[in-house]
């Protein structure tokens, strides 16, 4: 209680300053009289007792002094003094502070952005309600689980699963969707999803108008509802509240919207949930599941999401034993040796997971940039520093103490690092919105990507530790003492004698080892891109356009006039000037297709043991516009109408009949009651889910007889592809002016965007190895330029003795190279053991590959004989007489 | 300054508070010369300890004090001891006694 009382009076000790010195010195002067008055009385004269009594008494400053540091608080009275002074440094040389100020604040701006994003898709809580009991159910065919350890859900599963386990509070399906939109604006294809009902009671995801889905409405038949997303809410129906009640037309059927849903809410993107590749989008609108007979089989289609909430008080592992309990149920009344498991991800680790260790190395990378241009700046301070040190050195055996002038010191960084900080924020902010808007990343969340309060904090944060970092080192060894040569009257070397070029050579080394690092980690994400570039796709993706076809079901109800509708496309588009081949197909490579189980004419594996092949449906002009080149047999032709008959891929023939010739041999795929197909024709292989994974077995049937209302045409041009599809798109609006055509992409233009974010990730990390070698280089060049000048008088020696300027060159790259070649092999070193972490982000490339090493170091020693070289070229030109005048 | 020692921080606020306690209220020169004489000149108070220690008191709650007149017509600050500071003496004083029998006790000759 004393001490705080005591201390209470001291802060406000702060604020009366000038009336405590006046009232100190008024007692202090009485004191001093009293005491002269004394030795009157005793009898001595006037003068003497004054003198004696100034001398009984003792000092009147350091009184002072103690006194004052008593009363108040005396850190914040010399920090008022010390900012002054560092103020007055700063503005004392402008230029350097500039460039200390616009290098901190763009390494800190970066880093913050970086950080902002990494913070935002990662660190932060999902926008969920109890997110961390939210798990996304996979399950799991023990049959292929060394290929596909993760399978979506089957509808009937799920349904079982819900009513049999009791560990979960509540159970949700999601499925894609897609729906042509007409009447409110263009006829467009709006991506969409199918939930039940309870999908947004457990996501906390209520709507902001209107209500959801009723369980009733869960049915097929009873589903003709639909909740809105908020962003189409604006953008189609411009935000009227009135939308709730009315009807809009989906897929030419009408449906009505009961809700709208709260901006931001809802799943951002459905591929991220599944366990295998996909590439479905964010949905924009959502409809009931309702779930379809032909969905709800027990051995059938596992194309859905499952979302779990976790009753409070289960453990995941009893929730999984719950699971697989029900999956052994029905694996039992299947058909013998069926087998199902289940798998449980925590929701965060779904959506986030794979990105973590991308952002992780970037983040990384631009936290070493900033390292090593602070120790660039540290350096700096460290040479500058010399020219102080006489000033420092006075000011010690003036009595300061040594923590004093550390402290003083640190002011002075710390203030150029404030400024840095603040026009950091902006940087970050620019950057962040500039990556934002521009960059190709595949990450969840980011839209959500925002300068906030917490990426302020952190600025803060890092911007403290910037400042103490670059003035710690210089001002800790510019106040050493045994200081006191550097008082004589000879005037110092600026640099601050041999001990300071050491640690000089010694940040040097880090520096160039931490680059070293990064531009390792880049070249090695080089080199797997490339490696993905140059990989045998299967297909030729030169000057082919490519446009998506939705035919509605609604006035597409028969094949008849699907196919007829497609044929009349082909023939006119094929008759246009500029047109190689035309194709048609359900889908094109690298976007993703299902599996369907491969039945063999005589076998009998269950279901569950059978391979799986992608089934795609082409024409036959499929294969030559999309440069899929024939192996044996041949194509679909006109004579093939009405006759089952089917194209298969190399690897599906060699997998289906080894050994065997697969023609005229006849398979069935999809429900037990379908015909069985001929083989006509082997193909090449093609990269259909994307270019880093390996082809699937593949199985083509003809569009003509197992039409589908998706299809998506195929343009091979003899020159620019783009400059036909004007004139296609007129084609089909011809043909059906209310079908919803969406802009036309160049097989080139979805091969760049499937390896886009890729590209982005590795753009980025080497840009920034980059600028670490960038920034090592010019620490190299200070450090060589600043030993020449310290040793101007030995070169002088040496050139007076004999040495050629050849010998005075290879002496300074020496002394430069050789921090360089210890940070080089220490940064080798280290990138052997990180390179195991970035693993899961190269493809084709082993971390442990020589030619980034050798590539690296290389590149380093390069940099760093460059940087070498000019200062010791300026050395080998010394004129001997003038270094031996120099002091 | 002679063979004369410098006093030592803690022992002198408690002798500033003992002398307020006998003498009453007092300025700081009076104070020093206080302690000085009852420690027969063997203690010589420097200002530099003694306005710090003054101070201390002062925030500690156990000294109060106002500007008043001198004997010789002087303007001088006079301290006095609070309630606070009245039983901090009684206190100390008998941590003192006690400090010292204990002490006494291990310096004295082993008895028989």
């Amino acid at each position: 209680m004393r001490a705080l009382r005591a201390a209470l009076l001291r802060v406000w000790g702060l604020l009366h300053r000038a009336r405590r010195d006046r009232d100190l010195t008024e007692e202090l002067d009485g004191h001093l009289r009293m005491h002269a008055d004394d030795g009157l009385r005793a009898g001595l004269t006037p003068e003497e007792a004054r003198r004696r009594a100034r001398i009984m008494v003792g000092g009147v400053e350091q009184t002072k002094e103690l006194y004052r540091e008593r009363h108040s608080l005396p850190v914040p009275e010399t920090l008022a003094q010390d900012l002054r002074y560092g103020w007055r440094m700063l503005w004392k040389h402008p230029a350097f502070a500039a460039v200390v100020i616009l290098t901190l604040g763009l390494g800190i701006g970066a880093n913050i952005a970086i950080f902002n994003i990494f913070d935002t898709v990662i660190l932060r809580p999902l926008p969920f309600r109890d997110a961390d009991r939210l798990y996304v159910v996979h399950e799991v065919v023990p049959a292929i689980a060394s290929t596909t350890p993760l399978v979506p859900v089957n509808a009937l599963h799920f349904q079982e699963w819900r009513a049999a386990t009791r560990s979960f509070e509540d159970m949700a399906l999601v499925g894609p969707a897609d729906y042509t939109l007409t009447g409110a604006g263009e006829p467009a294809r709006i991506i969409a999803a199918r939930a039940t009902p309870s999908l947004f009671r457990m996501l906390g995801a209520e709507p902001v108008l209107g209500r959801g889905f009723l369980d009733e409405e869960d049915a097929p038949g009873r589903d003709a509802v639909v909740l809105l997303g908020h962003d189409l809410w604006t953008a189609r129906f411009a935000a009227d509240p009135g939308i709730v009640g009315r009807a809009i037309t989906l897929d030419g059927l009408p449906h009505i919207v009961v809700g709208v849903l709260a901006p931001g809410v809802g799943l951002a993107k459905l591929s991220h949930f599944y366990g295998v590749a996909t590439s479905f989008e964010g949905p924009q609108l959502w409809k009931p599941f309702a779930a379809q007979p032909d969905e709800l089989r027990l051995i059938g289609a596992h194309n859905y999401v499952a979302i779990a909430r976790l009753r409070s008080g289960v453990s995941p592992a009893e929730a999984l034993d719950d699971l697989e309990a029900v999956q052994e149920d029905l694996a039992r009344r299947g058909p013998p040796r069926t087998a199902f498991g289940a798998a449980l991800v925590p929701m965060s680790d779904q959506i986030v997971g794979r990105s973590r260790v991308g952002l992780q190395l970037v983040l990384a990378v631009v936290a070493i940039v900033l390292l090593i241009a602070c120790i660039n700046i540290t350096s700096l301070l460290l040479a500058r520093g010399g020219a102080r040190q006489r000033e420092l050195a006075i000011r010690r055996a003036a009595g300061a103490s040594r923590i004093r002038l550390v402290r003083q010191m640190l002011v002075e960084s710390l203030m150029m690092a404030t400024v840095a900080g603040m026009a950091a924020v902006g940087v970050a902010a620019a950057l962040v919105r500039i990556i934002r808007l521009y960059a190709p990343l595949d990450l969840p969340r980011v839209e959500d990507v925002g300068m906030d309060a917490r990426a302020i904090a952190v600025t803060l944060g890092v911007t403290i530790v910037s400042g103490l970092l670059i003035g710690l080192l210089p001002a800790w060894r510019l106040t050493r003492t045994g200081s006191g040569g550097l008082l004589r009257a000879a005037p110092v070397t600026a640099a601050g004698g041999a001990g300071a070029t050491r640690l000089r050579s010694l940040l040097v080394a880090v520096q160039v080892g931490a680059s070293a690092t990064c531009l390792i980690a880049g070249m090695l994400l080089l080199n797997s891109f490339i490696r993905l570039m140059s990989v045998d796709r299967g297909f030729s993706a030169e000057r082919v356009l490519t446009v998506d076809l939705e035919l509605p079901s609604v006035r597409y109800d028969t094949d008849d006039k699907g196919v007829r509708f497609l044929d009349a496309l082909a023939q006119r588009v094929r008759s246009l000037p500029g047109v190689d081949s035309v194709g048609l197909a359900d889908a094109l490579p690298l976007s993703g297709v299902s599996r369907s189980a491969i039945m063999i004419e005589g076998s009998n594996l269950p279901r569950q043991e059978r391979p799986a092949a992608a089934v795609r449906r082409a024409d036959s002009g499929y294969f030559r516009t999309m440069g899929i080149g024939l192996r044996a047999g041949r194509l679909f032709e006109e004579s093939d109408a009405g006759r089952r008959v089917a194209v298969i891929s190399s690897l599906a023939a060699r997998r289906l009949w080894p050994g065997q010739d697969a023609l005229g041999r006849r398979f069935r795929f999809g429900p037990d009651d379908s015909p069985y197909v001929e083989v006509v024709g082997v193909v090449g292989d093609v990269r259909a889910d994307s270019l880093s994974q390996d082809p699937p077995l593949s199985v083509y049937v003809p569009l003509s007889g197992f039409f589908s209302n998706q299809a998506v045409l195929a343009v091979r041009t003899t020159a620019d592809p783009r400059a036909v599809s004007p004139a296609v798109r007129a084609i089909v609006r011809q043909l059906d002016p209310e079908l919803a055509v969406p802009a036309a992409r160049t097989m080139d233009e979805i091969v760049a965007d499937s390896v886009a974010a890729r590209r982005f990730q590795m753009m980025l990390v080497l840009l920034l190895a980059a600028a670490a070698v960038f920034l090592a280089g010019l620490g190299i060049y200070g450090v060589v330029s600043q030993a020449v000048a310290q040793r101007t008088a030995e070169f002088g020696i040496r050139m007076a003795l004999g040495a050629d300027s050849g010998r005075i060159r290879r002496l300074v790259l020496r002394q430069g190279l050789l921090p360089v070649g210890v940070g080089l092999a220490a940064g080798l070193t280290a990138s052997v053991v990180a390179g195991r972490l970035l693993r899961s982000l190269l493809f084709g490339v082993s971390p442990t590959d020589i030619m980034p090493f050798a590539a690296t170091s290389v590149f380093l020693v390069s940099i760093a004989l460059v940087a070498s070289l000019i200062p010791a070229w300026r050395a080998s030109r010394i004129d001997p007489m003038a270094a031996l005048r120099h002091d | 300054m002679g063979k004369h020692a410098d006093v030592w921080q803690g022992t002198l606020a408690l002798m500033i508070l003992k002398t307020l306690e006998t003498m009453g209220p007092q300025h700081g020169y009076g104070i020093a010369r206080r302690i000085e004489q009852t420690s027969g000149h063997l203690l010589l108070v420097n200002y530099g300890t003694l306005y710090p220690a003054l101070l201390k008191l002062e925030q500690g709650g156990y000294i109060a004090s106002e500007w008043g007149v001198s004997d010789n017509n002087r303007r001088a600050k006079y301290y006095r001891l609070t309630r606070a500071g009245r039983k901090q003496v009684e206190r100390a004083t008998r941590e003192w006694a006690q400090a010292t029998e204990i002490l006494a006790r291990f310096l004295s000759p082993e008895e028989a």
